[in-house]
């Protein structure tokens, strides 16, 4: 049987991969060709005879650009990614503008506005893929302005016969060629990222309820196979007794009339068990908490799981330890850990319980603590002790580990699952440890909040054995 | 006939101490149990009963596993096995395989029903019997090649 490894209810989706991306590539261009470009602006009255106004002129329309580029940052919904996405288009665009300087020196200021198209498109489209939205459109209204600024100022200054009009219709094309390539990338990129996503969250959910059913299934199957032994000595036993009855000698009678009564009473635990999971996951919202005194309860489940105290079980506690919670549950709870802690190890081995008060986990970093002064209740055996990584599987519904599956000790797999829901719906948590060496055992530690503090004044209540709890067998 | 020693191997507590204590009543039986599949084999080849019902589902070596040993064994090879499972699916394991069963009974069986059949394979013909399993002996080899 394969060992159930349950797949997360939602997709993680890596949403920082771009920018963890993007932010050394546009921090290094950024910074790297904005040096550059001061350099070679310095180095310029070599390349372009007019260079020294034409350089200035472009320094001035790059700050301006990237200054507003620095200002949609701020807008960005995603700070990180504005940032990064604040780099890259700094980077990119510094490095075009650098391009066009080196191409107009040997091409004449008309390829200029070639490049300008290119100038405005490639950062738009790369500040868009790194969902910056404000900040695409800041990017672009940035670079159109610039754009227009470069294209009326930049030929009168250095060339008054600069065919400008000529130009404009040009540098229209161009810009509406940006436009029209950033809408698209930016939209496909956004449809793309949402198609993979739901895709990915339709398939895990498939996947998933997959993986629910075989687990579903498995646990039909146990159940059914669990059902079939009491069955068949309640069967026999009924039927012995009929046939029988009359050729008895008394012991013989009453021994099969409890054999029939023990059977009886394992169908109805097993299927209470079952039951009880789906009414406890029903009536979570409708609870009324009250005091419950620790010792108490435990001593009512011990009573109930080994009322022969066949097993020796430690108790230690420093100080009377109260509970707010729901007197039946935390039987419930108690026995199940008891019953699993002696099913589980061999009859030598000690049990121990320690009852404790444990403070609420103020501060961060600590060891793991409960979020309210809670009770802390330890059970611990020296059994075969649980495999690490199984540990995580041990409260889902249906599973049972496959060491019991291929085993004959009986369980229907919804106790601890049941435990832990009781538990939560105390407010306490329940968590298991273990190194899974035999020998070592396992752990399972209760947190079950403290009653609050205008209920301290009342008396902890007896636990009250009302409706019918898991009958001993 | 005479008395039958009957081995039951049945790891369930209640359902073992019942069937011992009923089965006698049905046939002039004697049940020796056991509650494991290696006391089970261990009983086995120490009494030689004249059949056993075996569980299917035990910790340790399991029904279909003491089965395979006991067709293993030359000396306990022809002893009569009554298989008891909760599973229609386990038919397929034991059959077509050299641990091949006499008899299946699906849970839950009756102490009728029990008798009935302990009373049919122990009055097999033992020629039969061994036909039968050189048989299953053949097809499994004619599965290995």
């Amino acid at each position: 049987m394969s060992e159930p490894a349950l797949l997360p209810a939602t997709l993680d989706i890596d949403r920082e991969r771009g920018i963890r991306l993007a932010q050394p590539v546009g921090f290094v261009s950024g910074i790297g060709l904005a040096v550059l470009y001061v350099v070679l602006a310095a180095l310029s009255p070599l390349i372009v005879s007019d260079a020294a106004a034409f350089c200035f002129r472009l320094a001035l329309a790059w700050l301006a650009c990237e200054g507003l580029i620095w200002v949609g940052v701020l807008f960005a919904r995603n700070r990180q990614g504005g940032v990064a996405a604040g780099f890259l288009v700094t980077g990119t665009q510094s490095s075009i503008i650098l391009f066009q300087i080196v191409w107009a020196s040997f091409h004449g200021l008309d390829a200029i506005f070639l490049m300008m198209g290119m100038a405005q498109l490639l950062p738009i489209g790369l500040s868009s893929l790194l969902d910056g939205s404000r900040l695409m459109f800041v990017t672009m209204g940035a670079t159109i302005a610039v754009g227009a600024g470069l294209l009326f100022l930049l030929p009168q200054v250095i060339d008054p016969t600069f065919p400008l009009l000529e130009r404009c219709g040009s540098w229209i094309i161009l810009t509406v060629l940006a436009i029209a390539t950033a809408s698209l990338v930016y939209g496909s990129s956004t449809l793309y990222g949402q198609a993979l996503e739901e895709m990915g969250t339709l398939r895990l959910a498939y996947e998933r309820s997959q993986q629910l059913d075989e687990l579903k299934d498995q646990f039909i199957t146990h159940v059914n196979h669990e059902l079939r032994t009491p069955i068949m000595t309640l069967q026999g036993t009924i039927e012995f007794l009929q046939s029988m009855h009359q050729k008895l000698p008394p012991e013989q009678l009453t021994l099969t009339y409890s054999q029939a009564q023990r059977s009886a009473t394992r169908l109805v635990n097993l299927l209470s068990r079952v039951l009880d999971v789906q009414a406890i996951e029903q009536q979570s919202n409708t609870l009324e908490f009250e005091a419950v005194d620790v010792k108490k309860a435990l001593e009512a489940a011990q009573d109930l799981v080994d009322p022969q105290q066949h097993r020796a079980i430690n108790v230690r506690m420093s100080e009377k330890a109260i509970v707010w919670g729901e007197p039946q549950m935390v039987i419930q709870v108690l026995m199940n850990l008891l019953s699993n802690a002696i099913k589980y190890s061999s009859p030598e081995t000690p049990i121990s319980v320690v009852i404790r008060a444990v403070p609420e986990a103020k501060i961060r970093g600590q060891a793991p603590g409960p979020e309210k002064p809670s009770i802390e209740i330890m059970i611990k055996d020296r059994g075969l002790g649980i495999p690490p990584a199984q540990i995580p599987l041990l409260f889902h519904r249906f599973v049972r580990l496959p060491r019991d599956m291929a085993s004959s000790t009986p369980g229907s797999g919804v106790g601890l699952y049941l435990c832990q829901t009781l538990v939560t719906a105390m407010g306490g948590s329940l968590r298991a440890e273990s190194l899974g060496i035999p020998g070592e055992g396992s752990t399972f530690i209760i947190w079950l909040p403290q009653p609050p503090a205008e209920s301290l004044a009342a008396t902890a209540h007896q636990p009250k054995v009302t409706i019918a709890p898991p009958q001993a067998v | 006939m005479g008395e039958k020693l009957i081995l039951l191997v049945e790891d369930d507590h209640d359902l073992r101490e019942f069937l011992q204590g009923a089965l006698p009543y049905y046939g002039s039986f004697t049940i020796i149990a056991a509650a494991d599949g290696i006391t089970g084999l261990e009983m086995l080849t120490e009494h030689h009963p004249s059949c056993a019902i075996i569980d299917v589902k035990m910790p340790g070596l399991d029904g279909y596993q003491l089965a395979r040993a006991i067709r293993g064994d030359p000396d306990t090879a022809l002893t009569p096995l009554i298989i008891l499972t909760a599973l229609t699916q386990d038919r397929d394991r034991f059959t077509g395989l050299a641990s091949g069963a006499d008899r299946f009974l699906q849970k839950p069986a009756t102490p009728q029903a029990l008798a009935e059949t302990i009373a049919e394979v122990v009055t097999q013909d033992l020629a039969i019997r061994e036909q039968r399993l050189r048989k299953l002996a053949t097809e499994e080899d004619g599965a290995h090649e």
